[in-house]
């Protein structure tokens, strides 16, 4: 059970890890529009698209 | 012919109409001009692909008439683009709202078109908000530019007023996901100790490893206690500075109590820790308070989205006799403008020159055009009808009668009566008998010599968390503000439910509200066959724009062409029809004998041939909505009084009382008399006051009354002042609205009930100690469930 002693403070390393990205998340909008990015991957390889999505990831 | 539905909006294609585009090497039928040039469009820039994405049909768009593309243009004026644009770096930003945005598909078109405009540096289309975010270089391209792309493709977007909630919630709706976060997170990994610990019956696990476990809980809780838990601290330090209980005070004690007690536990090493459960209790209530927010969210975005900013451009006439474009806010006092025909009236001024009609239903409510001739006073936001005029400006912005009625209507909602909802009373008791509970509790244990007496005290918080509690009333109109939207109500504030229970008096305005505010032809009086007389009025009227026009529309017969036409201004028009010259307008224009004038205060109109001999004479009136006489039915069967508070000074607010039988009328109303009637009956504190109405001139009312009611078609500053929209203007909508509020009510009452029966239960056994923490935390959780799946029931459609 040794292994616990040590394992379990690199959980709690890890997740302030996941609250680190989850902050991150909120902070750029991604909560802020759920209905449309499970469409967004239909699109995605049209060809004449690539040119303008490249733009909006600027 | 007629079973072919248009490829772009799914109409069907009306016989005659031949249009064609060409999509996916396919010839695609097209039902009107606009869908084919929007269609066309999307194919040629390479946007096919959007026709084989789409889950919905497009809108038919209508096309841009002239002075829509008037309008666009004005948003590139700095003085008007500085409200909405924010410019930083030669990058300007703006937030738009745009019109049917449905799925995906459409936000990827309006990407895919904008991102090939030259000088765009980003946009992203929100289809949960029907919004976008534009980022553009100044330089190279204009806003009407975007604007103008964004039509191309069917849409309609412009730049929007944010509502004050909405302002608010912004700044606080993502710090309030963090905490969330936090507190889920955190809860997870604390859950994971305390169940070792809950099914360590055998003793297997080692004394060293559940202190170990302890410390680790202890610092796992800590953010949820001093960062999650922060908004609780706040509301009840300010209830507790404003001499008010509220639900966040035994919340916020729980908290404190709870966890600083199990941190003392675990520093002396003995007694029970409640760690996981200060943390469920912190994220339960921050998750019914998110599901609170979301959909407050929701409605303050869709009413944001309907208070459009559209600019008020000026003609300016400079001394040396050019004509400028100015936004209407620039104007200064003795400045002339001109005002065309169709145009809003920039200002408050004088009529220099001219003889026009101006349209101050904005003002009034009245939608019968009001004559203006050199000399009249005219005002801003009332709209020019028939001929130019030139006006001197001889008020500032601040003292214009309609920033009059705008202060007014500010003060107004400053005063608003605020009625303690069922909740606020409830929950006042609740409060102070746990906070008694668990005094006593304490005061008892220790008065007999218990050292456990502090634990057995906390026991009974944690044992009547007011988990369910507080999910009680969120919960009920989360789900009650789902329903109202899926039938076309607004609900912009929640706990005008609870007082739409309690109504006992509603007013109304008449034009636009119970009316529609357009004329229609009551009765025909007519010496030649009536649907021939309609018929000929209609074609003469098809040339005319006045608003009376409108009411022979559906009379319309294209076999009949008009030639010679001649308006003449406030009085009539004339036309000749298959060689006859025929006449239709006032009685003086008609020349008609004073003897055989109608004097019924109906609108009259007259149709008259060549010899002056009247052929028919038509009886106009405001058209009654269709619901507005069983609406007012159902009221006075469940004791309600009704009022009839109108602007109009004239005979028919009378016919229109007597028809929809309200109990009593106030005519010739200025919004300052109609708020101050409403305050009158507001004084008797038996009476709760709800009113009904659209224009301008209700805003006050609106505004100041118990809870108010907008129509969806109505002026933007009348929907800001309401509690609920109806979005469809249909008045039928109110009686679910108070069928709904009464269930929702019972349903808060249920809640209530339970969460109190289950915590009053668990009570005895947390004193006497027989409730461990893990039972405790299972009921808390099931509690809340079941009070969620009560509210739930509100979402069914009204049985």
């Amino acid at each position: 059970m040794n292994i616990l002693f040590f394992l379990i403070p690199v959980m709690l390393i890890i997740v302030v890890i996941a609250v680190y990205f989850f902050f991150w998340a909120v902070k750029s909008e991604q909560f802020e529009d759920l209905d449309r990015q499970g469409a967004n991957i239909l699109f995605d390889d049209e060809e004449d698209l690539t040119d303008s999505e490249a733009k909006s990831k600027e | 012919m007629t079973d072919i539905s248009c490829f772009h909006c799914g109409e069907e294609v009306p016989s005659g109409i031949d249009l064609e585009v060409e999509v996916f090497s396919k010839p695609r039928a097209m039902c009107c001009l606009g869908c084919q040039a929007v269609s066309r469009s999307i194919v040629d820039t390479g946007l096919s692909n959007y026709y084989k994405h789409r889950t919905e049909t497009g809108a038919q768009p209508a096309p841009l008439v002239p002075a829509q593309l008037q309008e666009i243009l004005a948003y590139d004026h700095t003085e008007i683009a500085q409200d909405f644009v924010h410019t930083e770096n030669n990058l300007s930003e703006v937030i738009l709202s745009v019109e049917n945005v449905t799925c995906a598909a459409c936000a990827w078109l309006i990407e895919g078109k904008l991102i090939k405009l030259d000088g765009l540096a980003k946009c992203n289309v929100n289809t949960t908000t029907s919004r976008i975010a534009i980022s553009w270089d100044l330089n190279k391209l204009k806003l009407s530019d975007i604007l103008l792309a964004i039509g191309q493709v069917g849409y309609k977007a412009y730049p929007f007023q944010p509502d004050k909630a909405e302002q608010q919630e912004v700044a606080t709706a993502k710090a309030h996901l963090r905490k969330l976060i936090v507190a889920g997170l955190c809860t997870m990994q604390v859950m994971m100790f305390a169940i070792a610990s809950y099914f360590d019956a055998l003793g297997s696990l080692s004394n060293e490893l559940n202190i170990y476990f302890r410390w680790i809980s202890l610092i796992i809780v800590l953010p949820v206690v001093v960062y999650s838990a922060l908004p609780f601290y706040k509301n009840a330090a300010s209830a507790i500075s404003a001499k008010r209980l509220n639900m966040d005070i035994p919340v916020s004690i729980a908290v404190l109590l709870a966890y600083s007690a199990s941190v003392y536990a675990t520093w002396l090493g003995m007694g029970e820790v409640y760690f996981e459960s200060v943390s469920m209790f912190v994220f339960f209530l921050l998750l019914g308070r998110f599901f609170e927010q979301r959909a407050k969210k929701k409605a303050s975005q869709v009413s944001s989205n309907l208070l459009k900013l559209i600019p008020t451009t000026a003609h300016k006439i400079a001394s040396d006799g050019q004509i400028e474009s100015v936004p209407a806010k620039t104007l200064k006092i003795t400045e002339v403008v001109l005002v065309k025909p169709g145009e809003t009236i920039p200002g408050d001024g004088v009529v220099l020159s001219g003889v026009s009609h101006a349209n101050e239903a904005v003002l009034t409510g009245e939608q019968l055009p009001v004559g203006k001739q050199i000399g009249d006073s005219v005002f801003a936001s009332t709209i020019n009808i028939d001929s130019p005029l030139t006006i001197e400006v001889r008020c500032t912005r601040a003292d214009q009668l309609i920033s009059q009625i705008i202060r007014l209507q500010e003060q107004a909602s400053f005063d608003k009566p605020r009625l303690a909802t069922i909740a606020d009373q409830l929950s006042q008791y609740v409060v102070v008998g746990i906070l008694l509970l668990s005094s006593c509790t304490y005061i008892g244990w220790s008065y007999l010599g218990n050292e456990d007496a502090l634990w057995y005290a906390i026991a009974v918080l944690v044992a009547t968390c007011p988990c369910a509690l507080s999910l009680a009333t969120p919960s009920a109109y989360t789900c009650a503000r789902a329903t109202m939207s899926s039938h076309g109500l607004l609900l912009r504030n929640g706990s005008a439910l609870d007082t739409l229970t309690r109504v006992n008096h509603i007013c109304f305005d008449k034009t636009g509200t119970l009316t529609t505010g357009d004329f229609s032809v009551a009765k025909t009086d007519s010496r030649i066959e009536q649907a021939t007389a309609l018929s000929l009025a209609a074609a003469l009227e098809s040339q005319s724009q006045h608003p009376i026009a409108r009411a022979f529309d559906q009379f319309f017969d294209s076999a009949l062409s008009v030639s010679d036409v001649k308006a003449v201004s406030g009085a009539g028009i004339s036309g000749k029809i298959d060689g006859t010259t025929y006449r239709l307008g006032s009685a003086q224009f008609v020349k008609l004998p004073v003897a055989l004038e109608q004097k019924d205060q109906r609108l009259a109109i007259y149709l008259a041939n060549e010899d002056n001999e009247v052929l028919a004479t038509f009886l106009l009136e405001d058209e009654l909505r269709e619901q507005s006489v069983s609406l007012i039915d159902y009221l006075s069967g469940h004791g309600l009084s009704t009022t009839l508070l109108t602007g109009d000074n004239s005979n028919h607010a009378k016919v229109i009382a007597d028809t929809v039988g309200v109990t009593s009328l106030r005519k010739g109303q200025t919004p300052a008399q109609k708020l101050s009637y409403l305050t009158s009956l507001q004084a008797q504190p038996e009476n709760v006051v709800a009113m009904f109405g659209d224009g301008v001139n209700d805003a006050p009312v609106l505004s100041g009354a118990h809870i108010s009611f907008a129509m969806g078609t109505g002026s933007d500053i009348a929907k800001s002042s309401a509690d609920v929209i109806l979005l469809h203007d249909d008045l039928g909508k109110v009686k679910t609205a108070i069928e709904l509020a009464h269930r929702v009510k019972r349903v808060i009452i249920q809640n209530f009930s339970w969460a109190l029966g289950y915590n009053l239960l668990a009570v005895p056994f947390a004193v006497m100690g027989y409730l461990p923490p893990y039972l405790a935390a299972l009921g808390m959780s099931l509690s809340s469930l079941i009070v969620v799946l009560n509210s739930l029931r509100l979402l069914k459609a009204n049985k």
